[in-house]
């Protein structure tokens, strides 16, 4: 990736998108022999070139906007602290963000506004400060807490219908096999009734965006031990 | 993944603009890249500051039209 070939040879800047996609499939075909660990290091850097070359860029039109009526320690010499401002103002919403990056090359314009698009946190956050740590994790939280109460339902609506199932273990032909299913059945039916019926006395954990285990303890009236049951509920999505 | 990165970005020695380049790239890349990111500098936590100075460096050359140092970076990017 030449620093000519990539940012300043007008042709390649105004190279369309599907040009800039094949260069980088070749980039990735040339690395076929490489282990996958420099496969990855690769994308990586590029991702950061792309991210390099769109903040360099606004930075730079910036500088042209204000050609002479700024004070030369605010210069790109001086470092990026002034840019910080900049880029604070500039990533305020959304729509500034697409229209600063308009005057980039072409290809990073759209990369990143298709991953803004994609990015269900651009929606939420857009009258944000993207950057602003706080703000991210709060969105970040409320998005968890949000999907957290949706699995909880959906795990809810599935043990109740669980339970008015009745479980048919007479296929099973071997009888301490059969008594056996029969017994954890039942263990397991305590613990979605106690699930169900005291959702309060029931701790939920996130395992991750698909998947939720709802944990509960809870005695058996028949026996008075006292037991333990974690309610795992997955959603498997579809490929 | 992105509270992941957060946590590991605020643990580094960074300077607020460093922190703040870091906060808009998680911002603006997609899952694959933060993965890979996270994957970097969860086996290497020395790698976010090696990162850091590739992407200040990347800046600046872009900025001053540098295509010696931009040549330099990128050669010493196929070392990793």
């Amino acid at each position: 990736m030449s620093f000519e070939n990539t940012f300043l040879k007008p042709s390649e800047t105004e190279r369309p998108r599907e040009n800039f996609e094949a260069a980088m499939l070749n980039r990735e075909a040339g690395g076929e022999g490489s282990s996958e660990k420099k496969k990855k290091m690769r994308n990586l850097f590029l991702a950061i070139s792309i991210f390099a070359g769109s903040f360099a860029g606004n930075l730079m039109l910036e500088k042209n906007a204000s050609a002479g009526e700024k004070d030369t320690d605010e210069k790109i010499s001086a470092g990026f602290s002034y840019n910080q401002n900049d880029l604070i103002k500039k990533l305020e919403c959304d729509e500034e963000i697409r229209r600063e990056m308009s005057p980039t090359r072409p290809y990073n314009q759209e990369d990143l506004i298709r991953n803004l698009k994609e990015k269900e946190a651009a929606k939420e956050m857009a009258p944000t400060r993207p950057y602003n740590q706080q703000e991210l994790i709060r969105s970040l939280d409320q998005k968890e807490s949000e999907r957290k109460q949706e699995l909880y339902q959906r795990a809810l609506a599935g043990i109740k219908n669980e339970l008015q199932r009745e479980a048919n273990y007479s296929g099973i032909k071997d009888s301490f096999l059969r008594r056996s299913a029969e017994e954890n059945y039942k263990t397991k039916q305590l613990g979605m009734k106690v699930i169900a019926d005291n959702p309060e006395k029931a701790t939920v954990k996130m395992i991750d965006q698909n998947t939720i285990v709802i944990s509960v303890a809870y005695e058996n009236p028949e026996t008075g031990l006292s037991h333990h049951y974690d309610h795992i509920y997955q959603i498997i999505e579809k490929k | 993944m992105e509270r992941a990165l957060i946590k590991k970005i605020d643990a580094a020695n960074l300077s607020a603009l460093e922190h703040a380049l870091w906060m808009s790239f998680i911002y603006m890349s997609n899952e694959e890249t933060l993965g890979l990111l996270l994957e970097e500098i969860t086996n290497d936590p020395g790698k976010i500051e090696y990162l850091t100075n590739n992407m200040t460096a990347k800046i600046k050359a872009i900025q001053t039209r540098d295509a010696v140092s931009w040549e330099a970076i990128v050669k010493e990017e196929e070392k990793h």
